[in-house]
């Protein structure tokens, strides 16, 4: 395993910053994160609910008075 | 108002990840369904004050996380213990390799403080920067940092997560913790 590697952060912060803590809080760190987006990933499945998708269709319509 | 193809279409996709912030904070779908549409309708409102270019997710994130705070300090909605509707609607996978259950972790997140699971959804579920969560929560970056820290703490506590811990027999875990030893 590279230098590079053992030096990623586990966390995605996306801001690139390499958590200081102890290696057991970034064990901690890893599997909360995971279990997290796992929990996103299948609610992030579920369809959309029309009343949301009927909400943004009203305003799909464009008026008759507007040149675009 | 006719919404302009390009910003209807960016509220169209924040709306998964609006609904996975908002089920997972108030652990009830139909108060997270609510929470979304008003945060929607008040964004659709104030779109003027959208300013083009900028992140539109996290200026709905920050819409529905305000709308949140209001409905709740009016006591106009009880927040529910997710163990039921919410839990039952999740249907997770059967486990596999000893990953975290995902209704273990609601139930767990449900006990942590309002200001730490935002923060740790935010930035750990949605992945938004500690930048944009503490923009999103009003808040410092430093105290975003703290709160997330307290809360992976005290689900680590309630889950029973450890260095040793039984979930370490699965392949990922294994692999992080071959990481830790540099193997």
């Amino acid at each position: 395993m590279s230098e590079d590697e053992l030096e990623r952060p586990l966390g995605r912060q996306g801001n690139g910053e390499v958590p200081k803590e102890p290696h057991s809080t970034t064990h901690i760190q890893e599997v909360i994160g995971q279990g997290l987006r796992a929990m996103y990933d299948s609610l992030k499945a579920e369809p959309i609910p029309d009343h949301l998708l009927k909400l943004l269709q009203r305003l799909d319509t464009p008026k008759k008075d507007e040149g675009q | 108002m006719t919404l302009s193809p390009e910003l209807r279409d960016d509220i169209l996709k924040s709306i998964p990840s609006l609904r996975a912030f908002a089920i997972s904070l108030t652990g009830n779908i139909d108060q997270a369904d609510d929470l979304v549409q008003e945060a929607i309708v008040r964004g659709l409102s104030n779109i003027h004050r959208f300013e083009p270019g900028t992140n539109m997710q996290a200026w709905l994130f920050t819409i529905l996380r305000n709308q949140f705070h209001t409905n709740y300090r009016k006591g106009k909605r009880e927040v529910e213990d997710p163990d039921g509707a919410m839990a039952s609607r999740l249907s997770s996978p059967p486990e596999q390799g000893g990953r975290l259950d995902i209704q273990d972790l609601q139930t767990a997140l449900a006990q942590l403080p309002f200001d730490q699971r935002e923060a740790l959804l935010l930035v750990a579920a949605e992945g938004f920067s500690y930048e944009e969560a503490a923009q999103i929560c009003n808040a410092r970056v430093g105290t975003i940092k703290s709160r997330i820290n307290r809360a992976r703490t005290r689900l680590s506590e309630i889950l029973g997560i450890n260095e040793s811990d039984d979930i370490g027999t699965d392949r990922i875990t294994r692999a992080a913790i071959q990481r830790e030893q540099g193997l």
